[in-house]
């Protein structure tokens, strides 16, 4: 692919990408920010190659949350080496929810934020096979590709995902409701 | 409520998770002209701690070596020379000398001074006596006598 060819593909995943990237730095925006831009460089000067055996989604699905992944290993290992305790794995979805849009503090965009604060406690992999599945609208199979995980793996994190989302959320507003 | 109208419920409570998201989504173009992250600003950070630790590194050595062996002796162990006329060869403390000629690399040369100021029996004990060769006959003695102590 050309780099022009590149930058039309990725301006039309551009968006989904940042929600995954979101995901990814557990709902902190500047941070997301940061694992989408360095993963936007890599696709175009090369540094990851598109080799077409997967949706061009997938493919950038998988180069974030590589990107996110060597990130945090980065900070934890200054943390450890700078004998300073980093952000807290955990406490940070919690906190992150400050960072939706403000308007999604508001109305029934409420339940984005609930949603948001429900999927932080699920373990990393039914989350994120969740939200590749819900939110990035791929297939399972895809969600295994990206999360790099068996088929079957992929399929037991997503009803367990599923069945404790309903748990957790069980007066989600049904389809087709309009925002406040 | 049916597997497939959960499905739908959440499929559409994601929905509007990822629309209020995308309010906020920035350009392709506005990503590529964002300044680059803190990854930058953390490298900076690196020879602010490397720069003291590099130095006190340097300066811990220098007091080592000044506190720890005799300068005379060191000059002449660090140029590998032998003694001059009237100057006595180093020892050890047990008073046999410091062959010169078996120094051969660095780390026995500044391994070689600090040995000699410890007293006899450390020293003695830093330095490892020659090991007989095993043979399949002494492990046997080894094991069986073990195997008696066992039995008792």
């Amino acid at each position: 692919m050309t780099r022009a060819e590149l930058e039309e593909a990725l301006a039309g995943v551009l968006a989904v990408s940042r929600g995954w990237a979101l995901a990814q730095a557990r709902w902190n925006a500047a941070e997301a920010d940061d694992v989408l831009q360095a993963s936007v460089l890599k696709v175009l000067d090369g540094r990851a190659r598109f080799a077409a055996r997967s949706s061009f989604r997938t493919f950038v699905f998988g180069v974030i949350r590589q990107t996110a992944r060597e990130r945090r290993r980065r900070t934890l290992m200054r943390s450890l080496i700078l004998l300073r305790p980093g952000a807290s794995d955990e406490a940070a979805p919690r906190a992150a929810v400050a960072d939706l849009a403000p308007d999604a503090r508001l109305g029934s965009a409420r339940e984005s934020e609930r949603l948001v604060a429900a999927l932080a406690q699920l373990p990393a992999r039914q989350r994120e096979i969740l939200h590749l599945v819900f939110y990035g609208e791929l297939t399972i199979e895809e969600a295994a590709r990206v999360a790099g995980v068996a088929l079957g793996t992929a399929r037991t994190h997503y009803a367990r995902g599923k069945q404790r989302l309903r748990e957790l959320l069980p007066d989600l507003a049904p389809a087709g409701a309009s925002d406040d | 409520m049916t597997e497939s109208d959960d499905e739908r419920r959440l499929r559409a409570a994601f929905t509007r998770l990822r629309e209020h998201e995308a309010q906020r989504a920035p350009t392709l173009a506005q990503l590529l002209a964002r300044a680059p992250d803190d990854a930058h600003a953390h490298r900076m950070r690196w020879p602010r701690l490397a720069l003291p630790l590099a130095g006190a590194a340097a300066a811990g050595l220098v007091w080592w070596i000044s506190t720890t062996s005799p300068p005379a002796r060191d000059s002449r162990l660090a140029t590998g020379g032998s003694p001059q006329r009237g100057e006595r060869s180093p020892q050890l403390p047990d008073g046999a000398p410091i062959a010169l000629g078996s120094l051969r690399s660095p780390t026995d040369v500044l391994l070689a001074a600090p040995l000699a100021s410890l007293p006899r029996d450390f020293s003695r004990s830093l330095i490892p006596a020659p090991r007989a060769p095993a043979s399949p006959r002494g492990e046997h003695q080894s094991l069986s006598s073990s195997a008696r102590r066992f039995s008792a």
